[in-house]
């Protein structure tokens, strides 16, 4: 990639949120250009100085204006993804805890990905929410939680549980039908150590049935399908556990 | 905060509209991202809404408790993203070998603080409506319809072709005053460092 190429890619990116900062990511997922673009800079002080520029003019700007008008649909959507339900009739509350600190876990990615899953999949009109829309690869594995998850939250009886993990952030959602027996959940907790798994249980009085592993697919942790154990499961007190196959503390966690 | 409480979205977007923007613009700060600093803003008020319960108004304001949480939240995502370049300070913007001229910079460090705090401290304070005041000169500087690029662009998010439906443009005018308008942008965004080079006044 010569210059104008480079400079080209860093002015487009400048008005697409996130797209500077990629730069910085280094995954190892990212596409060519991402990786053309970051060897030029690698070898060019010039383009380097006008990213930082254009990243700086960026600061600028986003304290002249504030956040954007679209930020607050986001927000909302944010609340009644993850959020615990307030309002009456409701059947599942989130775990509710102090502290914050050394999250490993981003909430907007969770529910953008869980958006992203459900528009991909047909299901997105359910929450009427209005995210950007992303391409993103999936295996069949993927598609069918996505698609589970879509029909049950299109459930009229459909519990919604946010997870939390160790230091009570949030870690994702389950999604679970009592009349189906069935449960999918979406986390973006960063995949376990090679050579372990993670797997999820239903908790109940400090009992254990394990429901299944978790999966993992580029950024996204999922599971689906059908809840064994009790046939009441889901009840309150109830608790989504996520456990390393090593570890007797859960990762993370959500009480109906 | 009662109506909060009782699930009501309404009384959650009325303390979104009222605190979002100095919270974000507070994790702007001190991330250098808009996008991590929407999520800093998404976390807090999934905070709230989540543990209203826990506030308690003779302990402290609201705002000192969001800003609390904003903030725990921004020094998570530092440490979560290790790996990532640290955020890029406005004065950046100067060459590597004028690094003296930080006004702007310590300027945006002190906001930062302003912004960060329940109570901000009075010289904090002003350097952060300082800074927005020259910015919002600079983006004054450049003419109208450019300005309005700017803001469809990177503000209200839209993409070239929506903007072009939008003003009712053809896709390459569109394309090359987005171009124009940025150069113009930092070019007038350059004045200001220069203008200030002595320190916010």
């Amino acid at each position: 990639m010569d210059h104008a190429e480079v400079r080209a890619f860093l002015e487009e990116g400048f008005f697409q949120p996130g797209a500077l900062r990629q730069l910085d990511e280094g995954g190892d997922g990212d596409d060519a250009i991402l990786g053309s673009v970051r060897e030029h800079l690698r070898g060019c002080s010039d383009c380097r100085a006008e990213l930082r520029s254009l990243r700086a003019t960026g600061v600028a700007l986003d304290m002249s204006m504030g956040i954007a008008p679209a930020a607050e649909e986001r927000m909302l959507a944010n609340v009644r993804l993850l959020g615990r339900q307030r309002s009456a009739g409701f059947t599942n509350r989130a775990s509710v805890a102090t502290g914050s600190a050394g999250s490993r876990f981003s909430i907007l990615p969770i529910a953008a990905g869980l958006l992203i899953l459900l528009v991909a999949f047909g299901a997105g009109a359910l929450l009427g929410l209005g995210f950007p829309q992303a391409a993103q690869e999936t295996g069949p594995r993927l598609e069918g939680a996505a698609k589970m998850l879509g029909e049950l939250l299109s459930e009229p009886d459909a519990q919604r549980v946010a997870l939390v993990d160790g230091s009570s952030a949030p870690a994702g959602l389950v999604v679970h039908s009592p009349a189906r027996q069935e449960l999918a959940v979406i986390s973006s907790m960063a995949e376990p150590p090679s050579g372990s798994r993670y797997d999820c249980y239903l908790e109940r009085d400090g009992e254990r049935v394990l429901i299944g592993p978790m999966h993992f697919e580029g950024d996204t942790a999922f599971w689906a399908g059908p809840v064994g154990g009790p046939a009441d499961a889901g009840r309150e007190g109830d608790r989504f556990v996520v456990m390393l196959d090593s570890e007797d503390e859960p990762a993370v966690w959500g009480q109906f | 905060m009662r109506e909060l409480l009782s699930g009501s979205e309404e009384a959650l977007l009325e303390l979104y509209r009222r605190h979002a923007d100095n919270l974000f613009r507070a994790a702007v700060l001190r991330l250098g991202d808009r996008q991590l600093a929407e999520e800093v803003v998404q976390d807090t008020f999934l905070a709230l809404w989540n543990r209203a319960e826990l506030f308690d108004a003779r302990r402290g304001t609201l705002v000192g408790w969001l800003s609390v949480i904003a903030r725990n939240r921004s020094v998570d995502m530092f440490r979560q993203a290790g790996r990532r370049a640290p955020s890029v300070p406005l004065s950046a913007m100067l060459p590597d070998d004028q690094s003296g001229n930080a006004s702007i910079e310590s300027a945006l460090r002190r906001a930062a603080v302003a912004g960060g705090n329940s109570v901000p401290e009075p010289e904090a304070a002003l350097d952060g409506a300082w800074l927005r005041t020259e910015v919002s000169r600079a983006l004054d500087d450049i003419p109208e319809m450019e300005r309005q690029v700017i803001r469809l662009a990177y503000y209200e998010e839209l993409s070239q072709t929506e903007i072009a439906a939008r003003l009712d443009w053809p896709l390459g005018t569109v394309k090359t005053r987005t171009r124009r308008a940025l150069a113009r942008l930092r070019e007038s965004l350059a004045g200001v460092r220069q203008e200030q080079s002595d320190g916010p006044r």
